[in-house]
C-alpha cells in the first residue's frame, strides 16, 4: 500500500505555490515534513487528503484516485491544525461535539483510547473550543489523529502550544500507537530537534518543492559542519556540497552535505562535527538568510 | 453514506428544536401582547408560528451549515458529493416534520384556522422550500464572500425582529387571530407561480452550491 502524488501544482490567484510535486508515501513508516513558513506544508497535506483540489496533478492510494473517492478518503486522516478565533466557526462547538462528529465520519473510531487520552489530557470537553488555549486545541488535533486508526495520518504542527510534558506524551503515544498498528504517520512540525528522534523519513518542502526525501539518518550522517580558517575550510571542502556559509574575522564554518564516497578532506587544519536534523535543515533552507 | 445520514439525521432534529424554540419565543409574545387568550384559537394558529420558526431557522443554520459543518466534514474525509447530498437530505428532511407536525396539529384541533391550514400546506410546503433555498444560497456566500453573506444575515434578524414586534403591539388576540386569518386565508390557493419560483429556487441553489462546494478548499 502506498500514497503517491504526481506532478503536482497548486496555484493561488495566479501565484504557484507548489511545483510539480511528487512523492510516494509508503506503509508503516513515520515521514516528517519540514519546510519553513509559508513553503506550502499545509497546502500539500490537505492536497493528498483530498481536502483542497490541485491545480495539477494526482493524487492516488494503491491506484485508486483519492480525489471524491470515499473508499480511499476512509483510509486517510488529515487533523488539522486547528483555529478557533471567533471568526472562526468552530470557536462556539465544544470540543465534544467535535469529537462527536469525527467518531461518526472515522469509520473505526476508538472510543476506549478517547476517553483515555481525554483523561491523560485532563481535558474538559464540555468547553467551547474558542475558549480553548492553542495547546488544548492541539491535544483535541492529537486525539482524532490516534482514535481515527487511520492506516495514513497526517498531523499539521501537532504540538503547537504544548507544554514539553504533554510534547513528550505526544511523541511516547505516537511511538505505541505506531508499534501497536503500523500505521503511517506524516507529521508537519517546526519543533525539529525534539522530533528527530520518531521520523524515519524527512520530506524536506522549501518554496513550493520538495528538494529532499529519504531516510532521516542517511541524511543526517551525509551532512557535518566544518569549521576552521577560511582558506583551510575551502581546500578541506572544495569540490564538495555545501551549503549556509558563516564567517566571523578569518574564521569560517560551512554545512557540507556529502554523496556517497565522499569525504572531508581531514589533513587540512579543520573541524569535522555531526550536525543535527535542524541544523541541516538550516543549512539547505536557510541559504537566503546567509547571504 | 450511511454515517452521513446519521450525521445529517442528528442535525435536523438539533434544527427542529431551535425551531421549536423561536417558535414558543413568537407564541409567548403573541400570547403576552394580547388582551385576552382563546386556548383553542392560538393551538391553531401555532402551526404558522412553527412555519415562521423554521423558515428564520433554517435560513440562519444553513448559514452556520455552510460556514461550520460542511468544511468540517470534509476534513473528516467525506465526499463532496455526499456532503451535498446529506446537506439536501437535511433540508427535504426539516420540511418534512415541520409541515406534518403542523398537519398533526390541525387535524387534531378541527377549526376555521384548521381547515385554511390544511388546504394551505402545499403552499407552505412551496414556501419552505423557497426559503430553504434561500437560505441556503446565503450560507454559501457567507462562506465565500463573508460581508456579502452577514448583509443577508443581518436583513434577515431585522425580518424577525419586526415581527416578533408587530406581535407583541397587537391589541387582543381575536383581532390578532383575524389579521392572521386574512394573511393565511390567501396561502389557500397555490398559484402557479409559486410553484415555479419554488424549483427555480432549488434548481438554482443546487447548481449554485455544486458549483462552490466541487471545488471548495477545507479551512477550519
Amino acid at each position: 500500500m502506498s500514497l503517491i502524488c504526481e506532478k503536482i501544482v497548486k496555484t493561488y490567484s495566479g501565484k504557484e505555490v507548489l511545483h510539480d510535486v511528487s512523492l510516494e508515501l509508503k506503509e508503516s513508516r513515520i515521514y516528517g515534513l519540514i519546510g519553513r513558513n509559508g513553503a506550502g506544508k499545509t497546502t500539500l497535506l490537505s492536497i493528498l487528503t483530498a481536502q483542497n483540489p490541485t491545480t495539477s496533478g494526482t493524487v492516488s492510494l494503491d491506484g485508486q484516485p483519492v480525489w471524491e473517492n470515499r473508499r480511499s478518503l476512509a483510509r486517510l486522516c488529515f487533523s488539522r491544525e486547528l483555529n478557533a478565533n471567533a471568526e472562526s466557526g468552530l470557536a462556539a462547538m465544544k470540543a465534544k461535539e467535535y469529537l462527536r462528529i469525527a467518531s461518526t465520519y472515522y469509520e473505526d473510531w476508538d472510543k476506549e483510547m478517547e476517553q483515555k487520552l481525554v483523561k491523560l489530557f485532563d481535558l474538559n470537553v464540555k468547553k467551547k473550543m474558542g475558549k480553548m488555549s492553542k495547546g488544548m486545541l492541539s491535544m483535541i488535533t492529537i486525539i482524532v489523529a490516534l482514535c481515527s486508526k487511520a492506516p495514513y495520518t497526517f498531523l499539521d504542527e501537532p504540538v503547537a502550544g504544548l507544554d514539553v510534558v504533554a510534547r513528550e506524551q505526544f511523541y511516547k503515544l505516537l511511538l505505541e500507537e505506531y508499534a501497536a498498528s503500523g500505521r503511517t504517520f506524516v507529521i508537519s512540525t517546526h519543533i525539529i530537534e525534539e522530533a528527530a528522534d520518531i521520523l524515519e523519513e524527512v520530506i524536506i518542502l522549501h518554496d513550493g518543492k520538495v528538494i529532499l526525501e529519504g531516510d532521516t539518518q542517511t541524511f543526517v550522517d551525509s551532512a557535518c559542519y566544518v569549521s576552521g580558517k577560511a582558506e583551510e575550510v575551502d581546500a578541506a571542502t572544495a569540490g564538495l556540497e555545501t551549503h549556509h556559509p558563516e564567517t566571523i574575522g578569518r574564521s569560517k564554518g560551512v554545512t557540507v552535505f556529502l554523496k556517497p564516497g565522499q569525504q572531508v578532506d581531514e589533513t587540512r587544519d579543520v573541524s569535522v562535527q555531526p550536525v543535527s536534523l535542524q541544523r541541516a535543515f538550516v543549512a539547505l533552507c536557510g541559504e537566503e538568510e546567509a547571504k | 453514506m450511511k454515517r452521513n445520514l446519521k450525521f445529517w439525521t442528528r442535525f435536523t432534529w438539533e434544527t427542529a428544536g431551535v425551531d421549536l424554540a423561536i417558535a414558543a419565543l413568537i407564541s409567548l409574545f403573541a400570547v403576552f401582547g394580547a388582551e385576552g387568550v382563546n386556548l383553542k384559537l392560538f393551538v391553531t394558529v401555532a402551526p404558522y408560528f412553527l412555519c415562521i420558526a423554521t423558515i428564520f431557522g433554517m435560513m440562519m443554520i444553513n448559514s452556520g451549515a455552510h460556514s461550520i459543518y460542511v468544511p468540517l466534514l470534509l476534513s473528516m474525509g467525506e465526499t463532496r458529493r455526499n456532503v451535498f447530498l446529506g446537506f439536501r437530505y437535511y433540508q427535504a428532511l426539516l420540511i418534512t416534520v415541520a409541515t406534518a407536525a403542523c398537519a398533526i396539529i390541525w387535524l387534531a384541533v378541527p377549526g376555521e384556522v384548521s381547515s385554511v391550514g390544511l388546504r394551505s400546506l402545499p403552499t407552505l410546503i412551496c414556501i419552505l422550500m423557497i426559503t430553504a433555498s434561500y437560505g441556503s444560497i446565503v450560507g454559501t456566500i457567507f462562506v465565500k464572500w463573508k460581508w456579502a453573506g452577514t448583509v443577508m444575515i443581518i436583513l434577515l434578524c431585522g425580518g424577525l425582529g419586526g415581527l416578533v414586534g408587530f406581535l407583541g403591539m397587537a391589541a387582543s388576540m381575536e383581532t390578532l387571530f383575524s389579521t392572521a386569518l386574512s394573511m393565511v386565508s390567501h396561502l389557500k390557493e397555490l398559484p402557479h407561480w409559486m410553484i415555479l419560483t419554488a424549483f427555480v429556487s432549488v434548481g438554482l441553489d443546487l447548481l449554485f452550491q455544486w458549483l462552490i462546494l466541487r471545488r471548495q478548499e477545507v479551512r477550519l
